[in-house]
């Protein structure tokens, strides 16, 4: 290249940067961080409408290996998924039968939801104190880490069983002869045990929480599988709930500091356009290629937190 | 003691809306538990 021309880019890329500098560098890289958010929550709302679930689960974790870990991506996370299960509800029309099994279940929601978040309020003062030897960091990745890896083998393995026909036996949990008991219709029960649902709502919230989840992702593979609810009615419930969930996970982290506004509006815009192209592409593909593919995507993201963990991620 | 109260407590929470529904549809003059249906278990 002539020495002319790298002299006037030198000239032109010194210009820029005086320019960015008068008017406020940290002002355009601002932009461009929104701009990044927007086509992070477009992949997620993506994933949202291709696989049926919250999308929540990506949000810290790419996030963080975006740019770096901070304990607001996890109230951000949880105001994501609060306006992705409000359009949710507001565009399906729930019955009366629809609130029961929710309501029976947000007692324990609600109470795990604030063990989770008051968790990782005590891991972050600790460990800024010393008191603790686990940092927030570590607990929330590797809480991430963990969970997404069981929930993805998981995926794999009733994938593989049902393709062999020995699909997993269903509602299992719900049979279990723990007193008081209710009886809905949506499930092949006589009766359900309440101690059962209000447990399972407990450990729900307590991860949503702690990780900034909207529940959705353990909440609907849970009500299938181990309480035994047919997949339109388990979605159904799972929409109540995470929106129940979101909205306290949302409120406690705005207490406590960890939202932020602008990145929360960017991935809902994002999610938006994502949510409806995925589920076009969801029409495309059959039930069980879908959730193979879902398995996959828990697994990649596993591994992306476990490199951040582990420092491969610089951040 | 807070344990206990976290297992206890939505336990609690869980009897009563299911009493509150029980109520609400003898109100309605429907019986309470209705035949279960089979779920579609299709995804």
């Amino acid at each position: 290249m002539p020495a002319d021309t790298i002299d006037s880019l030198v000239t032109v890329g010194s210009t820029a940067g005086s320019v960015l500098a008068e008017t406020g560098g940290s002002e355009f890289f601002a932009v461009l961080e929104i701009v990044a958010t927007v086509l992070v929550g477009a992949g997620i709302g993506l994933v949202s409408g291709l696989f049926g679930v919250g999308g929540g689960f990506l949000i810290v974790p790419v996030l963080s290996a975006i740019y770096g870990f901070r304990l607001a991506w996890i109230g951000t996370a949880s105001c994501q998924a609060l306006g992705q299960a409000t359009t949710g509800l507001m565009a399906r029309r729930l019955n009366w039968d629809h609130l029961q099994l929710p309501l029976i279940v947000s007692g324990g929601l609600l109470t795990g939801v604030w063990f989770g978040s008051r968790m990782l309020s005590v891991a972050s003062v600790g460990s800024a104190d010393g008191v603790t030897g686990i940092s927030s960091e570590s607990l929330v990745l590797g809480s991430y880490t963990a969970l997404l890896s069981l929930v993805g083998i998981l995926a794999l393995w009733e994938t593989h069983r049902t393709r062999h026909g020995r699909p997993f036996k269903r509602g299992w949990l719900a049979n279990w002869p723990l007193p008081p008991y209710a009886s809905f219709p949506q499930l092949n029960t006589s009766k359900t045990s309440i101690a059962v649902l209000a447990w399972f709502g407990l450990a729900v919230g307590f991860l949503a929480g702690l990780l900034g989840l909207s529940g959705g992702m353990i909440m609907l593979p849970g009500l299938i599988y181990c309480i035994g609810l047919g997949t339109h009615q388990a979605v159904a419930v799972t929409l109540v709930v995470v929106w129940l969930v979101a909205a306290q996970a949302a409120a406690i982290h705005a207490w406590y500091g960890r939202v932020e506004l602008i990145p929360a509006m960017a991935l809902l815009a994002g999610g938006t356009i994502g949510a409806r192209i995925g589920t076009q592409l969801s029409e495309r593909l059959g039930g069980s290629t879908l959730r193979n593919r879902f398995g996959y995507l828990l697994l990649g993201t596993a591994a992306l937190s476990a490199a951040q963990l582990s420092g491969l991620i610089p951040h | 003691m807070l344990a206990v109260a976290a297992l206890v407590l939505p336990v609690l929470w869980g009897l009563i809306v299911h009493l509150v529904f029980n109520w609400l549809a003898r109100q309605r003059g429907e019986t309470p538990a209705k035949d279960p249906v089979l779920p579609d278990y299709q995804i």
